[in-house]
């Protein structure tokens, strides 16, 4: 399937390219979270990128972390020009000078963007959700705040989380009473951190850890786990499969995914020219509506349905939303690490 | 081994072919010590090295790390130090600067954002005295423990790494103690490590020894066909393997439903996410690796010497005591150390099956390698892990050589 398509593209990058007239254009290689959610970047943005200007686009699969960007860079060998990465992961990568600065110039839908949607070396590609979903039949009633995920009298039954301390340590600030627009301030002292820590004492002989996003949903819909923190598009997915899931928004927390651009990658021009397009309102709406992710493009909510964006963290459903605080993450991500694995692992 | 010193009186072709008769029987294992010297103990050598050489700071802020190293540590850093941080951060390169940074940021969170700020807020043209111009940029350039966090971190040589490792950490006044209880980490998870192998290798043992012992004293159709058994589960991926028990063991699982079902419980039990499911998977996997060395050992053992034991009028028990587990004792051994190296490494069956409190220490290692990117730290790990299978694997010298002289007794 990828295969066909990649010759497809080459193909038709070929043809487009010797009919109009131009060079032939330069491929780019584009490091993405893999599995169905390339294969429908490519559906909604890589193959209308290919038709338009010529330029095939390869996919490789990027797991999260910086080991595989460090790894390539110190060999001198880079085979990414373009990525998407998770906010903490792309502003260290920025600090540390593993992707490279924007020049927004270069960039046609820079001036759509708003902070925090654009930053110093990524452009918005995703806006996520991490919520609270929950088995209908374990919890009956439904459970609506991250108190009720810390309530095992009134919803007995396991919790899942993600094992990593970010969006968990929120959440138990949040179950502990932190108002929504002090959980960074709290966080950011020693004591808040402890508070914390303290609050996922309460639940964690109970907690069930997630590594893979394919785990929730499937824990919840077999009853395993009674509620679970996850993403939206993976209950999607479950819930047309008709499993007994929900979720709710308030005190989901917001995240952005980024575009950037792997230093020393020999295509620059061709990197701009994709980000360009994986920008533009047009690209950010068409993958909206098939993978339930909100664009970050501010004019690209305008080409979707209402009843897609109902289902997305965007407008409405970010009232009671915290946006994750990334510069808070870039600065204590490894810290708070070392502190939640010593904690888990006890 | 043979000499190759050439003996004087003898010259000419049976001289050469004494030379070349020895060279050429190690040169044959040439090939195979230049492939593992080049592809496993190069490669190993030198990401062990990582956990002791970290020379980021030194590198990128040479003469910052010779002013701070020349100051005692003690009182407020001279100005000596501030002038060669700003002199340092003028040339740096902005990424190698974040690789000083990240060193740095392990000593004190925030100290990358801080020495990366400051770099790029540093003015060229700037006359005003360094220890002012870096406590304008920022305040926390007073603080006199981001300077010694900078002289710990300027050595090449580190201990930092192997110290963390061991829980440990160099104290702000000098020595070397404890890190705070709730940063602990990797003792707890080396001994649960050590542990989880000794309880999976006992495990192993009691229930590998009665069907080696079958399977040995089966007639030859029986013993292919009992063997064949015994291998069937390695012509099957692991993975598919340990994912298979997470089916069979999770709350709803067939396990469950089955002691449900019976009435022996009345809730499900938890078998799996926990000690209890890495346990089961775990024995699954390794018990192969137990029966083979085992079985190997007793099909080689005739049966004329128990025979000659009870025409002695030895009682069962003790022809087996004083008899067989002699005779088998080898095969146990290399059957326990085999299986204990393996589990004690071992990083997916706990993954997949284990929960927090689970994991070993390959699994941090992978952890540090791939998510934070910490390599020093991750070589430190490995080397602890190492040298506690060397160590295992030299009391399994020792100690097996005992027990070939109780055989021979």
């Amino acid at each position: 399937m990828k295969k066909s398509s990649l010759a497809g593209g080459l193909l038709a990058a070929l043809i487009l390219g010797g009919g109009i007239g131009h060079a032939f254009a330069e491929d780019v290689t584009v490091a993405t979270w893999g599995g169905t959610y390339t294969e429908k970047q490519r559906k909604s943005i890589f193959d209308p990128y290919t038709a338009k200007s010529g330029s095939a686009v390869l996919d490789a699969v990027y797991t999260g972390g910086l080991g595989q960007i460090q790894a390539m860079i110190e060999s001198g060998n880079t085979t990414w020009d373009v990525i998407q990465m998770g906010a903490p992961e792309m502003l260290n990568a920025c600090a540390q000078g593993l992707i490279e600065e924007l020049d927004t110039s270069k960039l046609s839908s820079a001036a759509d963007f708003k902070d925090p949607g654009i930053t110093k070396c990524g452009i918005g590609a995703i806006g996520w959700g991490m919520v609270i979903a929950y088995n209908t039949k374990a919890t009956g009633d439904q459970p609506k705040s991250w108190s009720d995920f810390w309530d095992l009298k009134k919803y007995p039954g396991k919790r899942a989380m993600k094992r990593e301390p970010q969006n968990n340590l929120e959440g138990a600030l949040l179950a502990d009473g932190v108002a929504p627009a002090d959980v960074y301030k709290v966080l950011s002292t020693p004591e808040g951190v402890d508070r914390a820590f303290k609050k996922l004492d309460e639940i964690k002989a109970d907690i069930q850890w997630w590594e893979a996003g394919a785990q929730p949903p499937e824990w919840l819909a077999n009853g395993s786990v009674a509620m679970s923190t996850t993403f939206v598009g993976r209950i999607l997915e479950a819930q047309a499969e008709g499993a007994a899931i929900k979720f709710g928004w308030p005190g989901s927390l917001y995240n952005v995914d980024y575009w950037a651009i792997v230093s020393g990658t020999k295509k620059k021009d061709a990197a701009y020219a994709f980000l360009s397009y994986a920008t533009s309102p047009e690209a950010q709406a068409e993958f909206s509506k098939i993978q339930p992710v909100a664009p970050v493009n501010l004019k690209a909510s305008a080409l979707l349905p209402a009843e897609r964006i109902a289902i997305m963290p965007v407008g409405d459903n970010l009232k009671e939303a915290v946006p994750t605080d990334s510069n808070f993450w870039n600065d204590n991500l490894e810290a708070l690490t070392e502190r939640f694995n010593a904690w888990a692992s006890k | 081994m043979a000499s190759i010193s050439i003996p004087v009186e003898q010259s000419g072709w049976a001289g050469l072919m004494k030379v070349c008769r020895p060279l050429m029987r190690h040169g044959l294992l040439l090939p195979c010590l230049l492939f593992m010297a080049f592809i496993f103990v190069w490669p190993i050598l030198s990401l062990l090295a990582k956990g002791v050489y970290s020379p980021e700071v030194r590198d990128t802020l040479p003469q910052t790390a010779a002013a701070v190293l020349a100051w005692d540590g003690a009182g407020d850093p001279p100005d000596a130090v501030y002038a060669a941080l700003v002199a340092d951060l003028r040339v740096a390169d902005r990424r190698v600067v974040a690789n000083a940074g990240r060193r740095l940021n392990y000593e004190i969170p925030s100290y990358r954002s801080l020495l990366i700020k400051t770099a790029s807020a540093l003015q060229n043209s700037s006359t005003e005295p360094p220890r002012q111009q870096l406590t304008t940029i920022d305040a926390k350039w007073q603080d006199r423990t981001f300077w010694t966090a900078m002289r710990r971190a300027a050595p090449a040589v580190t201990p930092y790494y192997i110290l963390k490792a061991l829980d440990l950490e160099q104290k702000d006044g000098g020595g070397i103690g404890k890190v705070k209880p709730e940063e602990a980490t990797f003792v707890d998870v080396l001994g649960r490590s050590l542990s989880i192998s000794a309880v999976v290798t006992g495990i192993c043992l009691v229930l590998a020894f009665p069907v080696a012992f079958r399977i040995s004293a089966a007639s030859p159709r029986w013993r292919g066909l009992l063997l064949l058994l015994v291998l069937l589960p390695f012509w099957t991926s692991l993975l598919v393997r340990t994912s298979a028990w997470v089916v069979l063991l999770q709350d709803n699982g067939i396990v469950n439903s089955l002691l449900l079902w019976s009435g022996i419980v009345d809730q499900p039990v938890h078998l799996i996410f926990n000690r209890i499911g890495v346990y089961i998977a775990f024995v699954h996997v390794m018990l192969p690796f137990m029966i083979l060395p085992i079985y190997s050992v007793m099909v080689g053992i005739s049966k004329d010497y128990t025979r000659a034991a009870y025409s002695l009028g030895a009682s069962g028990p003790r022809t087996f005591y004083k008899v067989y587990l002699p005779l088998v004792w080898p095969g146990l051994w290399s059957g326990c150390l085999l299986t204990y190296v393996i589990v004690v490494g071992y990083y997916i069956t706990p993954l997949l099956v284990g929960g927090s409190q689970d994991q070993m220490l390959s699994y941090f290692i992978a952890f540090y390698t791939k998510q934070t990117v910490n390599w020093g730290l991750a070589s430190a790990l490995a080397i602890l892990l190492t040298t506690c299978v060397l160590v295992l694997v030299g009391l399994y010298g020792l100690l097996g050589r005992k027990s070939q002289i109780v055989v021979k007794a």
